[in-house]
């Protein structure tokens, strides 16, 4: 009898797509900004 | 390819860095050159001229694929679209009334309902029209963005639909403050009239700039009232397409399909913009955090000329903008009247 195996899983990171990517990205950006990590930006 | 060879994976990591090095470079002469250039003629414009240029250089040098393996296009596209939620502050929209959502819902709906049912009579091709529909109705190139993200749109329509909004919106800037002043109309009526016309907000700024304070005032929150549509009108372009435009190609769709394809950057635009319209920025952290979205469409769109085929955008044709000055000519009229009926007459203020 065959041992049970149970599929492999991604790890997190590779399971997420662009959207969450984006998502976290923009997020981490704007944390950085409210603790006043990142600023001011030029434009 | 795909050789784990220690000498390979170095040669792919130097050209991962010189990559990000040429994006950034051209990022920052996108910078100076929108900076220098008149107003309407925004950066977008300029990013993806820029990255054509350079896309065509690399191409005859034979590297493009090596030295474009930083233009993460999507990526750069809706982590700027979550930043965009700075610029949408409820309460801010909320201080002219139910006034400017009252225009704005009214505008989007049938904008895009009149541009959809011109573009099915000339045959456009579903993506391309569902983009021009978002771009025209909502708020130019941020809107065919999430359009884009909703309906899995090609890069050229993207590219086509934003050099019409762009090249739309510079005569735009000019002539509407001239024909609100040549008709004596009040600054509130104007305002509401550029925010609910005029496609891209920098161009809207700039129409209002010209008449005066308080109407850059009403028609930035008009502008912010139809930019919050932006998630109501991705999502319902998500749902459309699953459960209508798709059904031939994957069945009948479950609740798990439609929540995989739904553009979930959206939930991210939406989230930053309820943490802004409780207050939670500071103005100087809203302008830096609007900066970064620039850098981050500009980014976006410094890819997409990277990526632009010629031979994609002659497919398109002339038609689409047969649809989008016509649905345009539907806008201003339409604006016209609603800004008149709902901020010029004196009994609503």
């Amino acid at each position: 009898m065959e041992a049970h195996q149970s599929p492999v899983r991604k790890p997190l990171v590779s399971r997420l797509g662009e959207d969450e990517w984006a998502m976290i990205v923009g997020l981490l950006l704007i944390l950085l900004v409210v603790l006043g990590i990142l600023g001011p930006i030029p434009w | 390819m795909g050789s784990s060879h220690p000498s390979s994976r170095g040669t792919q990591a130097l050209w991962l860095i010189a990559s990000l090095v040429l994006l950034v470079v051209l990022a920052g002469a996108t910078n100076r050159l929108a900076a220098i250039s008149p107003k309407a003629l925004e950066y977008p414009l300029w990013a993806a001229l820029l990255g054509l240029a350079a896309g065509g250089i690399a191409s005859a040098a034979g590297v493009k694929e090596q030295l474009g393996r930083a233009f993460r296009t999507e990526l750069f596209l809706k982590t700027g679209l979550v930043l965009l939620g700075a610029a949408v502050n409820l309460r801010e929209i909320l201080s002219v009334g139910a006034r400017g959502v009252i225009q704005a819902i009214v505008l989007v709906s049938a904008v895009f309902a009149f541009a959809w049912w011109l573009g099915g009579q000339l045959q456009l091709e579903k993506r391309l029209r569902a983009l021009m529909c978002a771009a025209v109705s909502i708020c130019g190139v941020s809107a065919a963005i999430a359009a884009a993200g909703a309906v899995l749109a090609r890069r050229e329509q993207l590219a086509y639909v934003t050099a019409l909004v762009i090249v739309t919106a510079l005569p735009m800037m000019v002539l509407m403050p001239w024909i609100a002043a040549a008709t004596g109309m009040s600054p509130e009526w104007a305002g509401a009239w550029f925010g609910g016309n005029i496609d891209t907000t920098a161009a809207v700024v700039g129409a209002g700039a010209m008449y005066g304070e308080v109407a850059v005032k009403v028609a930035s929150i008009v502008k912010m009232a139809q930019n919050a549509l932006i998630g109501v009108v991705a999502f319902l372009l998500a749902l459309y397409w699953v459960t209508k435009e798709e059904v031939a190609t994957v069945g009948h769709p479950s609740a798990r399909l439609i929540w995989e394809r739904f553009p979930k950057f959206v939930l991210g635009f939406l989230a930053v913009s309820v943490l802004a319209s409780v207050g939670l920025f500071t103005k100087t952290q809203v302008k830096d955090i609007n900066a970064l979205r620039n850098w981050a469409f500009t980014l976006a769109f410094i890819g997409i000329g990277w990526q632009l085929s010629f031979s994609e955008l002659r497919k398109i044709g002339l038609r689409p903008l047969l649809v989008y000055l016509a649905a345009t000519v539907f806008n201003t009229l339409l604006a016209l009247g609603l800004s008149w009926a709902l901020f010029g007459r004196s009994l609503w203020r």
